[in-house]
């Protein structure tokens, strides 16, 4: 979830009010392998992200130009696809929409954990602290993303125009098996009518003030 | 003998109705009418205020309702803040009056630790609240110092040559004291095995010459490094203490200034006060912008290592520049009146050169056809009109008096004005106002809608997502810029070309009958259509399809009398319809507390205006906010509001614990 915070300010995006989502989508397979998914969608705040992107500096923070979005983009995904055990690395950005997705396969969930940890280091994010962010134990079949970060106290130091960005944001992670859920812990969290998805979705305000927690452990019949 | 007796009498009124004295070398003054704030709101009123018990609670540590009306200090007098610079230091100085002295210590005592115990001086006791800030008092009157050295430069510890040495030796002899208690003996140097010539061997990079012992190496530089930490911290500690005394030095010279008053002068003698400060407002502030301008200029210069040459430079080199003969006198007056609070700005300059400028600058009158842009309805305007030659006018005299107090080019101002001269000479300030001769209009006519698609995502069943198009509601400006013009004729060729080159430029601009269209990408930008025209004596910009047409068509809105008076009798006129403004961004606001907080306001606040014009060969300038609903007078709707807002939030944080427990 860290991550999300370096993306929003890398793309600029600052000063909003409530009009990004955040996608995150993990496909799972039984032996351990996989595919991830992070989308930043900012199309609801199109004209207001283009008239940013025509300044250069917004409440005392630099905005980046086109050039060096593409840049950091870029930069991104060269470093994801020089995390080992991670491969097939594309990294889109429509900057007609303001769309930015990053796709990766990962050989091994702790691959997936390096590299957003990496990620995290390069870009001086808090995700830098955070070791872990999910976790598969292919015997037990048992799936988690956990939530061992808190924004909260990054939330409160920020300015009132800051904290409007966050108000109605939203925040979706679908996370797909190749066998079928039996149970997922978070309350607010679904599953798919085939049983092979679980949906999460929530307010991006709740999760950075710790109101809801992303935190769901997912287990998966045998 | 009769004119001896006015002479007395106008000193007389002057020193009762401005008795207060501060130094005579003063750049700023703030005065806040004690008897004009009771009267607003009686002291005792204010403990009604939540924010204010809040406030009281947590700046003054008091358990439970603390009345402001035991502090001690008279706030019914006056209180005097003002500013001092000096070549060695600059000071600010709060002066207020004392009605009950141990209440004042009192006061005192709680928000200082213990163990800090004033200092007598002759006259006053002193506390030192921090490294540049010194409270003093005497039964009378207790005075806030806050004096900062000028001549303080950011400073870094760079040993010398000698102290190098010094190190090393120390280094040196204690790396052979444990040679030898290790009875060490000296690595000697691997040197080069000679190689046969054409031996592949040959292009193998050599080792270093010498074989470094990387442990004593690395016990060098810790020790050199712990001996440079010592004496960096030493001298740190002995340049701070240097600085300290310093700084206590003139923190008590300014608190001694101001209660034994050496030097000082009553306010109403300092130049251009009676001209520009208004007894009757609650607050006055006055500002010499010249000599000001000049002094913190000149201790921006001074400081840090990067000044010029490090060193302060000296105000008395600007002898005669820095004085109140080479700006304007500012004025700003603050009245909370019943149903409107109101600054008034005055600006008064005593050189007769500027001030028959600054006549020939407001000769100006706003045309009709700009003023027939002000729809009814608006949500704002902005009207300009100066006589635009004699500004460019005043900017040589401007751009002279800037360099010519500037350090380097002060000492070469003949050479500076004959520079600014030649200017003027190849400037041709004529033809410039026949282009634009100084009137301008931006009316902000209302904000619309429009539709716009975004892309979000779907998830059947399955959670599989599909990318859909959804639409949603932004706010479009609609505004319009004009400005007059004397040489329509230029003005229409230089609408006219981005057509020729619009397909190269790939940009959508054509004409369109008599004026001409700039489309715009509408999904990115707050407007999807710019239009622009000349017409007869103004060029016109606007968004708005129907104020072009309008102009094309030879109609104009019919302005209010209000505003025809608003904008016919002033240079300067602007007007934010705020009831209008904030029932419009109302969709905008996101959250509950926004939304509380904007109806509070849309309740309460009127419309916000400013003018200005000459008056009594002065510039002076009014802005003023109406007020609405039950306040007893602007100064409690600020308290009431201030108020409101804080228990709109409270309630807010309230909601959001009780949904945390829930």
């Amino acid at each position: 979830m860290k991550h999300i915070y370096t993306l929003l300010f890398i793309t600029g995006c600052l000063f909003l009010q409530g009009c990004f989502e955040i996608v995150e989508q993990v496909t799972m397979q039984d032996n351990g392998s996989g595919s991830f998914q992070l989308t930043l969608n900012l199309s609801k705040s199109k004209s207001r992200v283009a008239s940013i992107l025509k300044m250069k500096t917004i409440n005392g923070r630099d905005v980046p130009s086109e050039t060096e979005i593409r840049k950091k983009i870029a930069d991104i995904e060269k470093q994801l696809a020089a995390t080992k055990g991670i491969s097939h690395v594309t990294a889109t950005l429509d900057m007609q929409n303001y769309i930015v997705t990053l796709n990766c396969n990962f050989d091994h969930i702790t691959s997936l954990n390096n590299a957003v940890k990496k990620i995290g280091e390069t870009e001086k994010a808090p995700p830098a602290s955070v070791d872990k962010n999910y976790e598969y134990n292919a015997g037990a079949k048992i799936f988690a993303r956990l939530n061992t970060f808190s924004l909260k106290k990054d939330y409160q130091q920020l300015s009132n125009a800051d904290k409007e960005i966050f108000h109605g944001a939203g925040y979706t992670a679908i996370y797909r098996f190749s066998s079928s859920v039996s149970q997922a812990d978070n309350a607010d969290s679904k599953i798919s009518a085939d049983k092979k998805a679980v949906m999460l979705r929530m307010n991006v305000l709740d999760i950075v003030t710790n109101k809801k927690s992303i935190q769901n452990t997912i287990t998966l019949t045998k | 003998m009769k004119k001896q007796l006015t002479t007395l009498i106008i000193s007389c009124i002057s020193i009762i109705a401005f008795g207060q004295q501060v130094p005579k070398n003063a750049t700023l003054v703030i005065k806040y009418n004690g008897s004009r704030f009771d009267e607003s709101l009686p002291l005792e009123k204010t403990n009604q205020y939540k924010f204010i018990q809040n406030m009281v609670q947590k700046e003054m540590d008091y358990k439970g309702i603390f009345p402001l009306d035991r502090t001690g200090i008279d706030f019914t007098k006056t209180t005097l803040q003002y500013a001092i610079v000096s070549d060695s230091s600059m000071g600010f100085i709060t002066e207020v009056e004392i009605s009950n002295l141990p209440d004042f210590l009192e006061l005192v005592k709680k928000n200082y630790p213990a163990d800090i115990h004033p200092t007598r001086q002759s006259g006053f006791e002193y506390l030192k609240i921090s490294d540049y800030k010194y409270l003093g008092w005497n039964d009378k009157t207790a005075i806030l110092a806050y004096a900062h050295s000028t001549g303080e430069k950011y400073e870094y510890y760079y040993p010398s040559a000698e102290v190098t040495d010094s190190v090393n030796q120390v280094v040196d002899s204690i790396i052979d004291a444990r040679r030898q208690s290790n009875n060490y003996i000296e690595d000697k140097p691997v040197t080069e095995k000679k190689k046969k010539k054409n031996d592949p061997d040959d292009y193998v990079i050599a080792p270093p010459a010498v074989q470094w012992d990387t442990e004593e190496e690395d016990l060098r530089y810790d020790l050199q490094d712990s001996i440079n930490a010592i004496l960096s911290d030493k001298w740190y500690k002995d340049r701070d203490s240097v600085k300290a005394v310093t700084r206590r030095a003139q923190a008590i010279s300014a608190l001694a200034n101001a209660f034994d008053k050496t030097n000082s002068v009553p306010v109403s003698t300092l130049p251009g006060y009676n001209n520009v400060a208004e007894p009757s407002a609650h607050v006055n502030v006055w500002m010499n912008y010249g000599s000001l301008y000049n002094q913190v200029l000149m201790q921006a210069m001074s400081m840090g290592s990067y000044g010029y040459y490090g060193t302060p430079y000296s105000l008395s080199r600007l002898t005669g520049k820095a004085s109140a003969e080479s700006g304007y006198v500012f004025g700003f007056n603050l009245f909370f009146e019943k149903e409107q609070i109101r600054v008034n700005q005055l600006s008064w300059a005593p050189n007769t050169d500027l001030a028959k400028m600054s006549k020939k600058i407001y000769k100006s009158r706003q045309s009709r056809s700009l003023a027939g842009y002000i729809n009814p309805g608006h949500l704002g305007y902005l009207s300009v009109s100066l006589h635009s030659e004699s500004m460019i006018h005043y900017y040589y005299k401007m751009i002279k008096d800037y360099l010519n107090t500037m350090p380097f080019t002060a000492e070469y101002s003949d050479l500076v004005n004959l520079y600014v001269d030649l200017l003027e000479i190849s400037i041709d300030e004529k033809a410039i106002s026949e282009l634009a001769p100084g009137n301008m209009m931006f009316v902000l006519h209302q904000l619309g809608s429009k539709e716009v698609n975004y892309t979000t995502y779907e998830y059947d069943d399955d959670f599989n997502p599909k990318e859909i198009i959804k639409q949603k509601t932004e706010l479009a400006p609609d505004f319009t810029f004009s400005f007059a013009t004397k040489r329509p004729d230029f003005m229409k060729k230089l609408v006219d070309i981005p057509v020729k080159y619009a397909e190269k430029g790939g940009y959508d601009y054509s004409a369109t009958g008599d004026y001409y269209t700039l489309s715009l990408d509408e999904e990115r930008n707050p407007v999807h259509k710019l239009y622009f025209g000349v017409k007869n004596d103004h060029v016109i910009v606007t968004s708005s399809k129907e104020v072009i047409e309008n102009a094309f068509g030879n109609r104009s809105y019919t302005l209010s009398p209000e505003t025809k008076k608003h904008v016919f009798s002033h240079n300067y006129a602007g007007h934010i319809n705020t009831r209008q403004l904030l029932q419009a961004v109302g969709p905008e606001l996101s959250t509950e507390t926004n939304r509380k907080i904007r109806k509070l306001l849309e309740e309460n606040l009127g419309n916000i205006s400013m003018e200005s014009r000459l008056k009594n060969g002065m510039a002076q300038t009014s802005y003023t906010m109406k007020i609405k609903g039950n306040h007893e007078n602007s100064f409690q709707f600020l308290f009431n509001i201030t108020d409101a807002i804080r228990g709109i939030m409270e309630a807010e944080k309230e909601a959001e614990t009780a949904l945390k427990i829930y």
